[in-house]
């Protein structure tokens, strides 16, 4: 059972009062393999930040003042079961103690909590979100909702707009971010390094409209925050899909959805293949362990198929050969050909194909089931092919069936184009 | 020699002028002339008769002449086969003629197939007199040469003047024929007229007859006619052509107004023209392909008879199929 200490502050100054409580923590450990190395922990806990308000008498027309009792909570589990945990987290710091809301702006606190961070991983994130606990009312999440003295939601009066947390970003081990509490399980922060109680302050910000309920003095308003602390450690990323699974060379394309397995908050992806310059999928939006988004520019990019290959920071990698098909941006199209004759079967002659979409590297064969006659092509234009075909004397007499396939694997079939005779 | 008819019935019958002007203007429909060979023949007679008695006389024509070996069917298209496929894999394939620039690098090395055409003329003759006195003077010449317009690769002109004795009489029998066949055939460089355009590269095919002719059993009277036949000209300018025209009257002097026996002259026409349909392109960078298409036959036929006293017999008949008429 984890400490769950409670920790009352009253302060002086026109009567308000500060309140710090820890509501709830705990720790969840998921197993993901017998393996150490594959353990991936992950660490959640809450705090509450609570807000009492001042005395009505306070309120003035363009700028109304509210002092606010806060509190964060400082959490730190005691005990780990069965292995030490690769992350801990806690939230300390002086707590924001009479922090006056002003109506009608955006209030903002980023000196009083502090993030405490270890990890013994080189890449950990920290996230946040409202968890609703304690029967919070629905519709209200991230939202400061009013409570009783005992912190149980009276369902009665919420804030407007919901709480915004930001991580800082000026250090270069850490990728700050500023979430709205409404989301869920939104990174605020996180690293690529392990870290030793490593404080990271947070920036609380709390939007306050005019039209906001009446805060009147005495009442209580207060925003559970929980936090999920994650560390890597697991197993390999494994790539199962990308959507969409092609792209049309020179073009940029948003990748809505790379899935796969063990992915991480700084797993890395590309496209590749032998002989040709990575192409990157540059990350947007939040990665899971399912799945990546990102964009990916394929300026200059070599058509064909290509391997996907996501990478973990520990250097994890998992990659689906041919996942990806860079294309031309139109299927080569067969308008005419000739001639439609043989010569007989054994004779060498020279043919020709004209059509739109024709690149340099195109194939043209011809074929009658697993019978094929390739086409030895001496020219190409994007409006013509010309080659040479030779009929074998066994070739079968009737209709063969014409393809055209440029080098980015896009083809064209024409059944019954030609005739041995 | 007696001329004499025996209660020869009172008909008069005047025929005058019936003339056919077939003509074919413009690049669509119609036959062309085939340019002469070397090795020009030329053949040119000249027949006169005065003759009380017997008199038997025949002629015979027949004049062929091809662009590609004779009487080797069937006739080769001009231009090179090639294949459409205007709907993609979706549709079908569409085997059509080219002289497309394209087409023609492709099978290099090859000339472009002209396309084959190969006409038949032919002329007949026949007459034959007994118990009379008869007069007979033709001029026939033959040509294997281009020919301008006017002019007749067969020509035949005659007069015959007959008068029967007792029991008199004179048959004759005169047909003229032109037989034209052509394939699909590549236009270029064959017109020497700057302001006659081609619709495009081919001239469509076509497959036209033409007879036309005359004949007479008569105990007394004088038959003229004029036969001729073009179809060798040095450029496609120059339209194919058919000619007969036959006159028959009565014998001046002897003692009537007219013809008496029967006469009688016919024409008779068949003929199939095709137009050049192009072939649907996928893409306007395609080559250009043209397919034959039959869209006209025409058959006709006329004969006018004439038997008693005849008056006056005249019937001209003419037949032009060319690219430009003249």
């Amino acid at each position: 059972m984890p400490k769950v200490p409670l920790i009352t502050n009253s302060l002086d100054g026109e009567g308000f009062r500060c309140e710090y409580r820890i509501r709830c923590c705990y720790d969840n450990i998921t197993h993901q393999s017998s393996k150490r190395d594959k353990y991936i922990f992950i660490t959640s806990m809450s705090s509450f930040l609570q807000v009492v308000t001042g005395m009505r008498n306070h309120f003035h027309k363009s700028q109304v003042k509210i002092v606010v009792i806060c509190a964060l909570l400082v959490v730190l589990l005691s005990t780990i079961p069965v292995i030490a945990a690769d992350i801990d987290i806690s939230v300390e710091g002086p707590g924001i103690s009479n922090w006056i809301f002003t109506p009608g702006t955006t209030n903002i606190n980023s000196t009083s909590i502090i993030l405490n961070v270890s990890s013994i991983s080189s890449t950990w994130t920290v996230s946040v979100k409202d968890a609703m606990d304690f029967a919070k009312t629905s519709g209200t999440v991230g939202r400061m909702a009013e409570s009783d003295a005992g912190g149980a939601y009276t369902g009665t009066n919420v804030l407007g707009a919901a709480v915004n947390i930001t991580g800082p970003s000026s250090l270069s081990k850490y990728t700050g971010a500023s979430v709205v509490l409404s989301g869920s399980n939104q990174l605020i922060e996180s690293g690529l390094a392990a870290v030793n109680s490593e404080k990271i302050h947070l920036t609380i910000r709390q939007p306050v409209a005019i039209s906001d309920p009446v805060l009147k003095g005495g009442h209580r308003y207060q925003v559970i925050v929980t936090y999920i602390a994650f560390a890597e450690g697991g197993p390999a990323p494994v790539v199962n899909g990308i959507v969409p699974a092609e792209g049309i060379t020179g073009s940029t394309v948003t990748v809505t959805d790379l899935s796969g397995l063990n992915f991480l908050p700084h797993s890395t992806a590309v496209l590749n293949r032998t002989g040709s310059t990575n192409i990157n999928l540059t990350v947007t939006g939040v990665t899971t362990p399912t799945r990546m988004t990102g964009t990916l520019n394929l300026a200059g990019a070599g058509v064909g198929k290509w391997d996907v290959t996501v990478t973990n920071p520990d250097g994890g990698t998992g990659t689906k050969p041919l996942l990806f098909w860079v294309k031309y941006p139109s299927a080569p199209g067969i308008g005419s050909f000739g001639p439609p004759f043989s010569g007989g079967r054994g004779s060498t002659m020279d043919v020709g194909v004209t059509g739109q979409g024709f690149r340099s590297g195109v194939a043209v064969k011809l074929t009658k089931g697993a019978s094929v006659i390739p086409v030895t092509v001496t020219h190409v234009t994007s409006t013509t092919i010309d080659g040479t075909i030779t009929i074998p004397s066994g070739a079968p007499t009737g209709l063969w069936d014409l393809t055209v396939t440029n080098n980015d694997g896009q083809f064209e079939k024409i059944n019954g184009a030609f005739t041995v005779q | 020699m007696v001329t004499k008819m025996n209660n020869p019935p009172r008909v008069i019958m005047v025929i005058i002028v019936a003339v056919l002007v077939i003509s074919f203007a413009g690049p669509v429909y119609a036959d062309f002339p085939l340019p002469e060979v070397p090795g020009l023949v030329g053949i040119s007679t000249v027949t006169s008769m005065d003759v009380q008695g017997i008199v038997t006389t025949s002629t015979s024509v027949g004049l062929q002449l091809g662009s590609h070996t004779l009487n080797d069917p069937p006739l080769e298209n001009g231009g090179f086969l090639w294949a459409w496929f205007p709907l993609g894999p979706s549709g079908p394939r569409i085997d059509g003629y080219s002289v497309d620039p394209y087409v023609i690098s492709r099978y290099k090395g090859a000339p472009v197939p002209p396309g084959e055409v190969q006409y038949t003329a032919g002329y007949n003759e026949d007459v034959t007199a007994v118990s009379g006195s008869l007069t007979y003077q033709k001029t026939m010449s033959i040509s294997t040469g281009n020919k301008s317009a006017g002019e007749e690769n067969i020509g035949a002109d005659r007069v015959v003047t007959f008068t029967g004795g007792d029991g008199g009489r004179m048959t004759t029998r005169e047909d003229l024929l032109l037989d034209g066949a052509g394939a699909q055939t590549v236009a270029a460089n064959q017109v020497c007229c700057p302001f006659t355009g081609t619709a495009g590269p081919f001239f469509p095919p076509f497959c036209n007859i033409v007879m036309s002719g005359s004949s007479a059993d008569i105990s007394t009277g004088s038959i003229s006619t004029t036969a001729g036949v073009r179809f060798i000209s040095a450029s496609v300018d120059i339209p194919v052509a058919e000619t007969y025209r036959v006159n028959v009257k009565g014998v001046t002097g002897s003692g009537g107004t007219g013809a008496s026996g029967t006469v009688g002259a016919f024409m008779k026409v068949n003929l199939q023209e095709a137009i050049e349909q192009e072939v649907p392109r996928r893409y306007v960078t395609d080559p250009i392909g043209y397919i034959p298409v039959k869209v006209e036959g025409l058959s006709y036929s006329e004969t006018s008879t004439a038997s008693g006293l005849i008056h006056t017999f005249t019937k001209d008949m003419r037949y032009q199929s060319g690219i430009r008429p003249v």
